[in-house]
């Protein structure tokens, strides 16, 4: 029994100098995120209560009339909603294409397998400026799209894709679903290699085709990780900039305008005068916690999925 | 030996460190002439958005080096979207550029409060400002509180001039020495035009994703109609009040929706800025493009054979009641406050309008600009595209006043004043674009909330001491003549 103990205080002690350990080598970590990200956060709360330009000494507190010029103005609504479209276009491309990519890439007997997962995947590691200056190539009215279009006599005039209301937000939602596609693919055929071959064996003696072995063996099992996913998409998609800012700058006349252009036109340039970066914090707290508040939701309908997952697999 | 590797490797990054703390102090102190070690080396950074003079521009920057070996010129020649977002984000880094124009759009004294520039005087040479003529160092534009902060870089003329291509007129039928004159001439020719080109040229191209072109055409053309609006303030200077839902406004707007409702403009205008539908236009894309002085030296360097036609702005069917707003010069290049060598930085700005280098004259005989220099523009100009261009602006424009000029406190309603968005210039972009159709209310819209917004400003520029009433921003200008 006193050797028992002994045991256990052994552990114990090792214990507390493993949690010692650990805390000391979170210290950089923590401390890194404390300045880059919680500090950056709490102080935007500041700056929202500020009429401030960000850059000189003289700031005044205006309380939340930053938050009420937001809440009031219809721009910032569009670009909220332009930002929802955005998702909503975005976010089906990467999971169902995505999908659908990954099965048929994951197929062992697919020749050159490999260098299509490449292909698909190297736009994802293309810079998104770049891709957006090259679009704007590729779509413009001497681009090889309108080039296309007019000698299969589809169109008579060539399409403005960026340049026409009409048809800029569908242009940025295809061109940022192709290029980020590569990686959905990647989580989808990690997800589709987790599945131990023994079931499809099992399912293939029991004389399952291949349809029925993706619905009832596949699909329930890659579902959960689908949900992570879809999160990880929901979000992503939301906080869209750098693509919208190369191809569109938001435009023409806001139609592609999403929060992020919209709070950076606020911080960092302005057509007339200095910029406001207490209204731009203003709009980028109103916006942070909507994203707070969808991902919230997704992850509870991520949890609920997984519970049900499981509960179907017993 | 655990503990005399740990030693050693403490010891190194102590030394790595130290290399890295005492890098930058090395590289601005490195004395250029090694022999008598009293000659620094100084790198001076300077940026703008000048792109039509950046030829002469880097000529000159490698003559002043020649001449100063301790100088070293860093220059970086941006969009005009671009050196506005660079430069605030340097300025606020606290890494601002040595000499920087001040981004278009802002006030002078807005940025000087904020502590951007620092005075010129004491810097500069005495006679300095003596070399210009009249009007340039004026308070409230270049001059803040009896202190120069700025120099202006050309001889300020409207830059919504219509330059056209004499070569499509003709292949669409029309006489190229008859430029349009009113709105439906313009529509009309562009539509002509369009259609002669089936699909090769249109009618008309602009740096469509520039809000700031067309805020320009929608001030300039619709100050032809009376509206009074300058970029000198927010509210009409003939009444005090937005002028935006007036009908010279509205027809303005009703002359450009109808050109892109006709398909007049260039299929890439919309996606492109300014010095991308200049140089489209040059290669015979388009027959006309609403531009500025500094587009006619870049034609003749990169489109010798382009037959250049030039126009003033056109006016309603109903007449010209009013003329473009125009100033003798604007506020351009300071030293920035935060320069470490703000003298040497002032020398190179004096440089640059010196007779001495070829700057200014190399500009005004490559039809680059008007010279703001003493004589240099009777000496220099040669180019008869730039005196032609002289004839259509000023034929059009007339000095206006200028509420900071007028009335040094009214720069404090400036301070409190914000920019309004959609402005103008994107409601234009917007109806160009097809986005909008409901002119009048757009209008309306803008007009409204530009006057509950001075209202406002103005209200708080004036608890904080300001003293100023409307009556400061209207004056009893007869917009035909120069005030």
């Amino acid at each position: 029994m006193q050797q028992v103990n002994s045991k256990k205080n052994i552990f114990a002690k090792k214990n507390k100098s493993n949690i010692r350990w650990c805390w000391i080598f979170m210290i950089p970590t923590l401390l890194l995120y404390l300045v880059f990200t919680a500090w950056p956060i709490f102080s935007s709360f500041y700056y929202a209560t500020l009429k401030w330009s960000g850059l000189s000494v003289t700031k005044e507190f205006v309380g939340l009339s930053n938050f009420i010029e937001v809440a009031k103005d219809p721009y910032f609504w569009s670009a909220f909603w332009n930002s929802f479209k955005f998702m909503f276009g975005v976010v089906p491309i990467h999971l169902i294409i995505g999908l659908l990519l990954a099965v048929v890439l994951n197929n062992k007997l697919l020749k050159l397998a490999k260098v299509y997962r490449t292909l698909f995947f190297l736009p994802v590691v293309t810079t998104a400026s770049i891709v957006g200056i090259i679009m704007i190539f590729i779509l413009g009215a001497d681009g090889p799209v309108n080039t296309i279009l007019l000698s299969l006599g589809i169109t008579d005039n060539p399409i403005n894709w960026l340049g026409d209301p009409k048809y800029a937000m569908i242009s940025v939602i295809l061109i940022s679903g192709w290029k980020n596609l590569g990686i959905n693919m990647i989580y989808w055929l990690a997800a589709l290699q987790s599945i131990p071959s023994e079931l499809y064996e099992a399912a293939k003696v029991d004389g399952c085709n291949s349809r029925q072995m993706f619905r009832y063996i596949t699909f329930p099992l890659i579902i959960p990780i689908g949900a992570v996913i879809a999160l990880l998409n929901i979000v992503g998609s939301l906080k869209v900039f750098d693509i919208v800012k190369t191809m569109t700058n938001g435009g023409p006349f806001f139609s592609t305008d999403v929060v992020a252009t919209y709070i950076y036109r606020y911080a960092f340039s302005s057509e007339m005068g200095l910029p406001r970066i207490g209204y731009a914090s203003a709009a980028g707290i109103f916006f942070g916690i909507t994203i707070i508040i969808v991902g919230f939701t997704a992850n509870h309908f991520k949890k609920k999925i997984k519970a049900k997952s499981i509960v179907s697999q017993n | 030996m655990k503990k005399l590797i740990s030693i050693l490797l403490v010891t190194l990054m102590i030394f790595t460190l130290a290399g890295c703390g005492s890098k930058d102090s090395d590289n601005n102190d490195k004395p250029a002439n090694k022999e008598d070690g009293t000659t620094k080396k100084i790198t001076l950074k300077v940026m703008d958005w000048s792109d039509s003079s950046k030829t002469q521009k880097e000529a000159f920057f490698e003559e002043y080096m020649k001449n100063n070996p301790n100088i070293n010129i860093e220059y970086t020649c941006l969009t005009m979207d671009q050196y506005k977002n660079t430069v605030l984000s340097a300025i606020n880094s606290g890494d601002a550029p040595d000499l920087f124009p001040l981004p278009s759009g802002m006030d002078l004294g807005t940025v000087v409060k904020e502590g951007w520039f620092t005075p010129l005087d004491g810097l500069v040479s005495d006679g300095f400002k003596d070399i210009f003529i009249d009007g340039v160092f004026k308070e409230g534009v270049n001059v803040i509180d009896g202190k120069a902060y700025s120099v202006p870089e050309v001889l300020q003329l409207p830059n919504s001039i219509i330059f056209y291509n004499k070569d499509l007129f003709e292949k669409a039928g029309l006489d190229p020495e008859q430029p349009p004159k009113t709105y439906s001439e313009l529509r009309d020719y562009a539509k002509k035009i369009t259609e002669a080109g089936n699909g090769d040229f249109y009618g008309i191209i602009e740096g469509g994703q520039q809000v700031n072109r067309w805020k320009t055409a929608a001030h300039d053309f619709s100050a032809l109609g009376g509206s009074g609006m300058s970029e000198f303030s927010p509210v009409s200077l003939l009444t005090g009040e937005s002028s935006y839902a007036d009908k010279a406004m509205v027809e303005t707007f009703e002359l450009f929706k109808g050109m892109a409702e006709d398909g007049s403009y260039h299929p890439s205008t919309m996606s492109i800025r300014a010095p991308e539908a200049r140089a489209l236009f040059g290669a015979g894309e388009a027959a006309f493009i609403i531009q500025g002085v500094w587009c006619i030296g870049v034609w003749n360097t990169n489109n010798p054979d382009l037959d250049l036609g030039i126009a003033s702005q056109v006016a309603s069917d109903n007449g010209r009641t009013g003329s473009v707003a125009m100033a003798t010069a604007n506020a351009w290049m300071g030293v920035s406050a935060s320069s470490e060598h703000p003298e040497e930085a002032a020398k190179l700005l004096e440089a640059l309008y010196s007779t001495d280098y070829n700057y200014q004259k190399d500009c005004v005989s490559d039809g680059v600009f008007f010279s703001l220099v003493k004589g240099v523009n009777d000496e220099y100009l040669t180019n008869p595209l730039l005196k032609e261009f002289y004839d259509a602006a000023t034929a059009t424009a007339s000095i206006a006043p200028n509420p900071k000029t007028e009335n040094q406190a009214t720069s404090q309603l400036f301070l409190e004043y914000n920019d309004v968005s959609p402005a103008v210039g994107d409601l234009l972009q917007g109806t160009v674009a097809g986005a909008i159709n409901d002119i009048e209310g757009s209008l309306k819209g803008l007009s409204d909330k530009i006057n509950q917004e001075f209202d406002r400003a103005l209200k708080a520029a004036n608890e904080k001491g300001a003293n100023i009433s409307k009556d400061d921003f209207k004056f009893d200008w007869d917009p035909m003549t120069n005030y």
